[in-house]
């Protein structure tokens, strides 16, 4: 790849971020492939040393903190007129509570998600701990019942100790690969919602180009 | 190694790079390269981070025809250094006694 091809491809994985934050990586990552070329190394080589695009763009939205993303999102594109500016405030009472309203109900519902999550992992873990408690108490049981001459049941109650202790290991080996596997996934939702809100910016840059040309 | 500490143990090694005369980019990583091995990739939010927490100075100069940045360390960079070297002295104290054969 040359060094053009792989700055392009960077600065369209990034958008979304702000034109300082693109521009500043963009110069970061130019500069270390010039450097390299200076060095002697062949262009292709040095553009190969810096990585896979997508991993670059990736780790730097994880470092970007959400906030500056949505504000990012939320700027307009171009200056806003008197009477824009006008109306906004006008409509103040109108928006206002809309917004709050919406910020409130997307915590809540990121809140609720995290409660859901939690308690089903405590729930799990504590099914687990009751049936191996279960197991350790039949073991105790069926030693008593040895002693008080009732072989049959203790028979009976080891052989359920058994069965729960190994219920009880495989639970354990089974939730411990869920929480596992839910934290990677959680991971993910973090980084996809940030891409999300980053997101459609290509588009409605190009449609801000689309009315200028209209208006020559 | 864990990854929070591996990462403040990155950033002090940063610092380190440029303690003695402000460097760019490529050296940091050439200079850190015998100890440590860093990519761009790792370098680049280690490099934002000590400058958003003001432990390193940025400015742009030319060379060569073209834009290149150097990295200079602050007052508060070297306290970071100093701190460090500090926690070390205790991290080698636990050492020995985690390692030390007790009768």
């Amino acid at each position: 790849m040359t060094k053009i091809e792989f700055l392009f491809e960077l600065d369209e994985k990034l958008s979304g971020l702000s034109d300082p934050d693109r521009q500043k990586t963009l110069d970061y990552y130019n500069e270390m492939i010039e450097d390299r070329v200076e060095d002697g190394m062949a262009e292709a080589d040095a553009v190969a040393e810096m990585g896979d695009v997508s991993e670059i763009a990736s780790a730097i939205f994880i470092e970007t903190p959400i906030i500056r993303l949505v504000k990012e999102r939320v700027k307009p594109k171009r200056k806003l007129t008197g009477a824009e500016i006008a109306l906004i405030c006008v409509a103040f009472p109108l928006w206002f509570p809309v917004l709050i309203s919406l910020a409130v109900v997307a915590f809540g519902i990121v809140i609720s998600l995290y409660a859901v999550f939690y308690s089903v992992i405590i729930t799990l873990y504590s099914v687990l701990g009751a049936i191996a408690l279960s197991s350790v108490c039949s073991v105790i049981i069926s030693f008593i019942c040895l002693f008080m001459g009732k072989p049959a049941f203790a028979l009976l109650l080891f052989g359920y100790a058994l069965i729960a202790a190994g219920l009880s290991i495989l639970m354990f080996l089974g939730f411990n690969a869920i929480t596992k596997w839910s934290i990677g996934v959680n991971k993910k939702a973090v980084v996809g919602t940030k891409r999300l809100i980053a997101g459609k910016k290509q588009s409605s840059k190009e449609n801000m180009k689309g009315e200028n040309e209209n208006e020559d | 190694m864990d990854v929070q500490m591996k990462r403040g143990l990155l950033e002090v090694c940063v610092l380190a790079a440029i303690k003695d005369e402000e460097s760019y980019g490529y050296k940091i990583v050439k200079d850190m390269k015998p100890y440590v091995d860093i990519s761009e990739s790792t370098l680049y939010p280690i490099l934002r981070r000590l400058e958003e927490s003001g432990m390193l100075t940025v400015r742009s100069a030319e060379h060569n025809g073209r834009l290149r940045k150097y990295y200079r360390i602050t007052i508060a960079g070297r306290a970071r250094i100093e701190t460090f070297k500090k926690e070390w002295s205790e991290m080698v104290l636990i050492y020995k006694f985690v390692t030390e054969e007790r009768k």
